[in-house]
């Protein structure tokens, strides 16, 4: 075998370690705690309870008669989720989230 | 006239170049792999190292749980506030709820308080290295005994103070739907 075989064999062995080295980059993984999603933030004021009546321009008229009722427009309204009910419940479900979790909790830690 | 380079010459310095670099590349190997008989550890009885290890991992686990219970607890009073503050504005008597409020918040804090201080016996990790493998079994049962009492006495204040919490708030809503009629 010739030197210049022998030096290109050895410069391939150190390039093989080396490419190992940079890849074998386990350990340095920063392993973080992943954080659960947040339980979603409903803003009370934007909560659809009824959807607004549109508004109608009634004609003006100048009689001395009396104005019939004008015919509302009948408008379905948003399936109504009660604003009450819904604080009340969510607080309720949020307490037993919590409560599961903790009687959940395996506190035994012998293997 | 300079020595002719052969492979006979390079072998040498060659495999001590794989051995050194082998021996730097190589993960750490668990000290006592291979020997690794349960003994007796005061307050964990008979256990081996990989049982030291698993019990690490087991509380390690629970406190990452309770750090959710905590945060949860946060979103909670913060919700709870909303409803106090949505009563209020109908003019309804909340105090029942605001003090159950402040007294779920102080248990909370302390609840925090705890999980911090247990959180630095995870950062020591005393008698384990980063791979959760025993160094020192002697440190290793007492870092995992210390965290094991302070999780369990978080647990308990928690637990009580959401039944607490939850048994002001039942009570209180059965007043104000029976005041409503």
């Amino acid at each position: 075998m010739s030197k210049r075989n022998l030096v290109v064999l050895a410069l391939l062995l150190i390039g093989w370690f080396a490419l190992t080295s940079c890849g074998s980059g386990g350990s340095n993984v920063d392993v973080t705690s992943t954080a659960t999603l947040p339980a979603p933030q409903v803003r009370i004021g934007l909560l659809p309870t009824t959807t607004p009546e549109p508004e109608i321009s009634a004609p003006l008229q100048e009689s001395t008669e009396t104005p019939s009722p004008a015919l509302q427009p009948q408008v379905q309204a948003w399936p109504t989720l009660d604003e009450e009910q819904y604080l009340l419940g969510l607080i309720d479900s949020m307490m037993d989230k919590i409560e599961r979790r903790l009687n959940n909790t395996n506190t035994e830690i012998k293997p | 006239m300079p020595k002719k380079l052969t492979f006979k010459t390079l072998i040498g310095p060659l495999v001590a170049l794989v051995m050194v670099l082998t021996m730097l590349l190589a993960t750490a190997t668990p000290a006592f792999a291979d020997d690794d008989p349960p003994k007796p550890i005061p307050g964990l009885g008979k256990v081996s190292n990989a049982d030291l290890t698993k019990m690490y991992q087991k509380v390690r686990s629970w406190y990452d749980s309770q750090a959710i219970v905590i945060r949860d607890s946060y979103e909670l009073a913060a919700q709870f506030q909303t409803v106090i503050d949505f009563y209020k504005k109908k003019g309804r008597d909340v105090t029942r709820l605001e003090v159950a409020l402040a007294n779920f918040y102080s248990d909370i804090n302390k609840a925090e308080a705890a999980r911090v201080y247990t959180n630095s016996f995870f950062t020591r990790n005393a008698g384990f290295n980063g791979f959760y493998v025993v160094l020192d079994r002697q440190l290793a049962a007492q870092t995992i005994l210390d965290a094991r009492t302070n999780l369990k006495g978080t647990h308990l204040d928690l637990l009580k103070a959401i039944k607490v919490l939850k048994q002001e708030f039942h009570g209180w809503k059965r007043w104000i739907l029976g005041h409503d009629e």
